[in-house]
């Protein structure tokens, strides 16, 4: 019981903490941008007229000075008001985010999932066969994802297999339909190769971070004990060895969590997907303050709530960390 | 094989043990024989040293990544001229006087390769060794002080991971010139952040170990432990995350290039060579693929080097 | 009971599938096409849509409109006057209506741009409309929207006061910004909202928005009501959302898309799939401006030699290679000069200082002893975008001038925000710049360079390029106007104030059904308008 209630203590100070963070990135952010030189505005080839351009600053109250532009800004905030994107006339960073926060959250899910999968059973099998075949086949996996650029394979699979392997079954078997669709997001089919090409670079980190946690744990005490207990081979990789190996992979699973649901930019930009990435990239660029301020708040809750999560999660799996109360 | 991964080493059953001593007799004892040590001592690292050097495929990374930081270093030397542009040879197939061909600007690509290969070795090691020695210090003073220190040091990653590179970036370039100093520079602003995490978790797990106890118990002070005790012994991981981390900033600079903002023009860098290639997919291979077998082949012997290192500096992993 | 769902779900799959193969059938009777767009389009008031304006022109028509091979036409004009000095327009409106049923009338005019200028629907650049009668004063707030110069006589008949004489006005009024939209429509729909979804906008032009998936996929249906509808051959445009011009292409070679732009490095996956490239105008020029405040190049002479030392043929052969041509002049080719030729043909060349690298040197000699300054006294610093065209085209200009001058050229690539601001700032020596025709008329390109008390983007300042601008732009003779701005144009190459590369070409592929595609130099570069599929 007193556990529950020292959790509890525990988890409203990091939510209290949390809000202090978030509120901290909104002032630095706020700051940043504005102190880069450029205006939304003028976006054209046309030297704008004075008149015009006054009157457009005024609309977004630009012409204020900075720091009542922040106060407002706050103070809108508060009133659960992200404001109105100033590039994308008339619409509503809330609408920009319901809109397009869903299919990047579709995305990452699902390249998250295959990378877990793919990431741990190649770790593992690794670690099992440390020096034989496979150990060198994930190494060789590991460095193909991680120095593959995703737009060169993300390119060079939309040719392979969008296009050669398409126009190859179009002759062959006289049909039009399309395993590995070149672009766009409909059916399950289309989710296939940009999850997979979003998933490599995890894919890599995991099958590394597992193989050398598992060989680390595989070297042990305990796991050299269970086994000389005549604990099956079977039981020990699985409850001792692979348990054990996961810890340290949780965290970096977690950190990848928020990046890929919100760093999909390449992905989404190659494959036509209609979610939030571009608008983070296009924001920065054209300095459309209200957009960039409202994405990276909601990146900033959605990074500092995923933390949050692993860091519980982490108490739980391992015994030797404990979250509330510590033992010295 | 290490005796002490149990897997592949036959345990002897006690019935083979009976054979043994009915086939033998037994040596005399020989207590000054058996009182000189055969084996020289070696130290921590005498015996890395060792087991490094007997490991084939580390040495042969070590070797190719001797040779690139070589071509790096002397290459541009002896290619000075990087940015001749030549309008009437542009996107040249290779040939004996342009062996890697020429881009779009009619510019050597073998001698643009060569300045892209310092260049990006530049950033990838400056910005992860700046990286890691902030994430390291960071993460351990973090994981070994803990309580309130530790979630505010760690708060404050929360703020770093937040905010948008893009804008640092952007930032930097209009302030300091676009250039090398600038891209290394917003590397590691955020960059240092996942090692920090890393190493916090390590040396978390790790101080609660028994000798960790032991020491404090025997009055070894909190440097000496962290020192002596958690750092050796996170090194693996942290290798491991080194050795993903130089690949991570080079590939960092090939997304700014592809959104525009890495190393610009006229300037050659792997990243900038390789986005310039995938935009000439699928003509012009060779400026794709100079820098992409380059680039491969280099993080293959990194990664090869980085696995021989861990095992060599991991005193459970030694033969 | 699991039998049961088997078979109920089998049953429904079957008749799924039947459906679309029914559906699919259907569809092969309507001609419909498909096309790519870069980001996802935009429908308010004063919008082109996309970069191409090919949406907008799906949806909305103007009193007049781009015709066939350069030609204008009308549109929901059936004819127009004006009086003798080109100050008063008076359009006669067709028959037409909205997709729902509404008729087109004068008033929707009046409405639309006075709305766009006293901010009751918000708009980039409200200075488009300035030269129609107290634009400039409403968004000043010294007129109000009752003074606008665009009045509707009648149902049927609409007049357009100007400020000044302007004898381009069918031509300035296929840009969006002078569109009429339905008052009524844009009070249901809300003044903020319009545009933003596929039901909060209703279309006077050849199609309507049927459906919109943002970021993703717009399907436009044949108008009915339209005027001409029955002269709009192809009944469905699918436009779909695809950012990367590489996926793009891949997508047209697949047989997915019917027309695609590309870069010429994607020119050789096009030919070899058997598809013939083909180029067009887009009515840009790409050139240099200077600060001519900064010391390396305030030197006329020094200015003109850096203008003869680019070998603008091999440029374009060389790098740009896009089907660009050099240019020799300012303006570029296609834009409209008199009712029957172009700006170019009229005027001819006004690059006096083309590729001649003796002369190039010759003229640095001059220009350093008139400042009593060497070579190596000058650093130009470079400023260009990170555009991969621009980055690319200023690199070569940077090796040639060091080359030829052994001065010190920086190149500085910033992301388009920050260089446009250095622009204006005048934070550069040189600047590389691509500029684009929002009107079909000359005056496009050269007003830039004339200096009012109020408006001197450039730090360019002659009397004499005054004077002949100003004398064209009074001037109501048509073709002795283009003659006029045509002498301007010579004042300001001489000067060497900016020094023109070359005029941009774009290129292009369609699949083979798709005939009567039109590409111009002025928006819509893309019209469909004329169009059939085979």
């Amino acid at each position: 019981m007193r556990g529950a209630v020292k959790l509890k203590k525990y988890l409203l100070g990091r939510v209290v903490v949390a809000l202090v963070t978030v509120f901290i990135v909104i002032t630095l952010t706020f700051v940043l941008m504005h102190l880069i030189p450029g205006t939304p505005f003028n976006t054209g080839n046309t030297n704008m007229d004075p008149d015009a351009l006054a009157q457009l600053e005024a609309n977004y109250g630009l012409d204020k000075p900075i720091f009542e532009q922040y106060l407002i800004y706050l103070n809108n905030l508060l009133h659960g008001n992200f404001g109105t994107s100033i590039t994308y006339t008339n619409r509503s960073v809330t609408e920009i985010i319901l809109r397009s926060f869903p299919v990047s959250l579709d995305l990452g899910l699902r390249a998250m999932i295959f990378g877990i999968i793919a990431g741990l059973l190649l770790g593992i099998e690794a670690a099992l066969h440390h020096n034989k075949f496979i150990d060198r086949f994930s190494t060789v996996v590991a460095i193909v994802g991680i120095s593959v650029p995703s737009f060169v394979l993300g390119t060079l699979l939309q040719l392979v297999l969008g296009l050669w392997f398409s126009g190859w079954v179009k002759t062959v078997f006289h049909t039009d339909f399309q395993l590995f669709p070149i672009a766009r997001w409909e059916s399950f089919r289309y989710t296939i190769l940009p999850s997979f090409v979003l998933s490599l670079g995890s894919i890599a980190s995991i099958t590394r971070m597992m193989r050398s946690s598992m060989l680390d744990v595989m070297s042990q005490d305990y796991v050299k004990t269970a086994r000389s207990k005549g604990i099956s081979e079977r039981a020990v990789t699985w409850r001792h060895e692979i348990r054990n190996a996961l810890l340290p992979v949780v965290t970096i699973i977690g950190r990848m969590v928020g990046n890929l649901c919100t760093g999909s930019f390449v992905v989404e930009n190659l494959f036509a997907i209609p979610g939030l990435g571009k608008y983070y990239v296009n924001s920065v660029t054209a300095r459309d303050y209200t957009l960039t301020m409202g994405l990276t708040i909601f990146y900033a809750i959605f990074i500092v709530t995923s933390t949050l999560l692993v860091d519980i999660a982490y108490g739980f799996i391992d015994p030797r960390i404990s979250l509330a109360g510590r033992k010295r | 094989m290490s005796i002490f991964s149990q897997k592949t080493v036959p345990v002897a059953t006690k019935t083979e043990e009976k054979d043994f001593v009915k086939d033998f007799t037994p040596v005399p004892k020989d207590l000054e024989a058996s009182g000189r040590i055969h084996r020289r001592s070696l130290t921590y690292w005498q015996g890395a040293l060792l087991t490094l050097r007997r490991n084939h495929s580390a040495m042969i990374g070590l070797a190719f990544i001797i040779i690139v930081i070589l071509i790096g270093i002397i290459g541009p030397i002896l290619y000075p001229d990087y940015m001749k542009t030549n309008m009437l040879a542009t996107l040249q197939a290779p040939s004996e006087k342009h062996w890697f061909g020429t881009d779009l600007l009619g510019r050597d690509t073998f001698t643009r390769l060569l300045w892209g290969t310092r260049t990006s070795l530049m950033i990838g090691f400056v910005a992860e060794t700046i990286n890691l020695v902030i994430g390291i210090l960071y993460g351990g003073i973090s994981g070994f002080v803990g309580g309130k220190t530790d979630v505010i040091m760690m708060r404050i990653i929360d703020v770093f991971v937040s905010i948008p590179q893009m804008i640092i970036l952007i930032l930097l370039q209009t302030v300091m010139s676009n250039g090398v100093p600038t891209l290394i520079f917003s590397l590691c602003v955020t960059g240092w952040t996942g090692l920090a995490r890393m190493v916090r978790g390590q040396v978390m797990a790790l101080r609660e170990n028994e000798y960790v106890s032991a020491s404090l118990v025997l009055g070894a002070g909190r440097w000496e432990i962290l020192k002596r005790h958690l750092l050796p012994n996170a090194v693996g991981p942290i290798l491991v995350n080194y050795t993903m981390s130089i690949p991570g900033a080079i590939g960092a600079e090939a997304f700014l290039s592809y959104i525009g903002l890495g190393i610009p023009v006229p300037a050659a860098s792997w990243g900038n060579m390789l986005q310039e290639g995938a935009n000439q997919f699928p003509g012009s291979l060779w400026l794709f693929f100079s820098p992409a077998i380059l680039f491969g082949l280099f993080m293959l012997a990194f990664n090869l080097f980085g696995d021989g290192l861990r095992d060599a500096l991991d005193p459970k992993m030694r033969r | 009971m699991t039998t049961i769902k088997r078979i109920v779900s089998l049953v429904l799959t079957l008749s799924l599938l039947l459906g679309l193969v029914a559906i699919a059938q259907a569809d092969a009777a309507t001609k419909s096409i498909s096309v790519a767009i870069p980001s996802d389009p935009s429908f308010t008031v004063d919008a082109i849509g996309d970069s191409n304006g090919l949406t907008t022109s799906l949806i909305r028509e103007g009193l007049t409109r781009q015709g066939q091979g350069g030609t204008l036409t009308l549109g929901l004009a059936e004819s127009y006057e004006h009086n003798e000095d080109y100050t008063e327009w008076t359009f006669h409106l067709r028959d037409s209506a909205y997709q729902d049923g509404t008729p087109v009338i004068a008033d929707d005019f009046v409405w639309a741009i006075g709305a766009q200028l006293d901010g009751t629907v918000e708009v980039s650049y409200p200075d488009f409309l300035f030269e129609i009668k107290n634009a400039r004063g409403i968004v000043r707030g010294t007129a109000t929207v009752d003074d606008l110069g665009v009045k509707a006589i009648d149902d049927k008949t609409v007049v357009f006061e100007m400020e000044y004489p302007v004898t381009y006005f069918p031509q300035l009024i296929t840009h969006p910004m002078h569109f009429g939209y339905s008052r009524a429509s844009a009070e249901k729909i809300g003044f903020a909202e319009i545009g933003l979804e596929a039901d909060a906008f209703i279309s006077n032009g050849p199609y309507y928005l049927e459906s919109w998936v943002h970021d993703d996929k717009l399907v436009f249906k044949k108008n009915p009501y339209y005027w001409n509808a029955e002269n709009v051959a192809i009944d469905e445009i699918i436009v779909y959302v695809i950012p990367d011009e590489s996926t793009r292409v891949n997508l047209f070679l697949n047989g997915e898309l019917d027309l695609v732009d590309f870069d010429a490095s994607r020119l050789s996956a096009i030919t070899a799939a058997g598809f013939e490239p083909l180029t067009y105008n887009n009515g840009r020029t790409t050139y240099v401006s200077f600060n001519l405040q900064s010391v390396g190049v305030k030197n006329q002479k020094i200015r003109q030699a850096l203008s003869a030392a680019i070998d603008r043929e091999a440029l374009v052969a060389g790098v740009v290679k896009n089907g660009s041509t050099p240019a020799d002049g300012f303006v570029p080719v296609g834009l409209a000069g008199d009712d029957t030729r172009t700006f170019r043909d009229i005027v001819g060349t006004t690059l006096n200082y083309p590729y001649d690298e003796a002369r190039a040197k010759e003229l640095f000699q001059e220009g350093l002893a008139e400042e009593g300054i060497s070579a190596s006294d000058i650093t130009v610093n470079f400023l260009t975008s990170n555009a991969t065209e621009n980055a690319t085209v200023s690199a070569a200009i940077q090796q040639i001038w060091q080359d030829t001058f052994g001065i010190t050229v920086n190149v500085d690539v910033l992301d388009s925000a920050s260089y446009r601001t250095k622009r204006t700032n005048y934070e550069y020596d040189a600047c590389f710049l691509s500029w684009g025709a929002d009107w079909n008329d000359a005056t496009n390109f050269l007003s830039g360079y004339e200096q009012t008390e109020d408006h001197n983007p450039s730090q360019y300042y002659s009397e004499a390029f005054n004077e002949a601008y100003l004398r064209g732009v009074y001037n109501t003779d048509v073709t002795a106007r283009v003659t006029d701005l045509g002498e301007s144009e010579a004042i300001l190459l001489e000067d060497a104030a900016i020094i023109p590369l070359y005029y941009t070409s774009q290129y292009y592929a369609t699949s083979s059904r798709l005939v009567g595609t039109e590409r111009r130099a002025v928006i819509p570069y893309l019209d469909f308008y004329f169009a059939d599929v085979k």
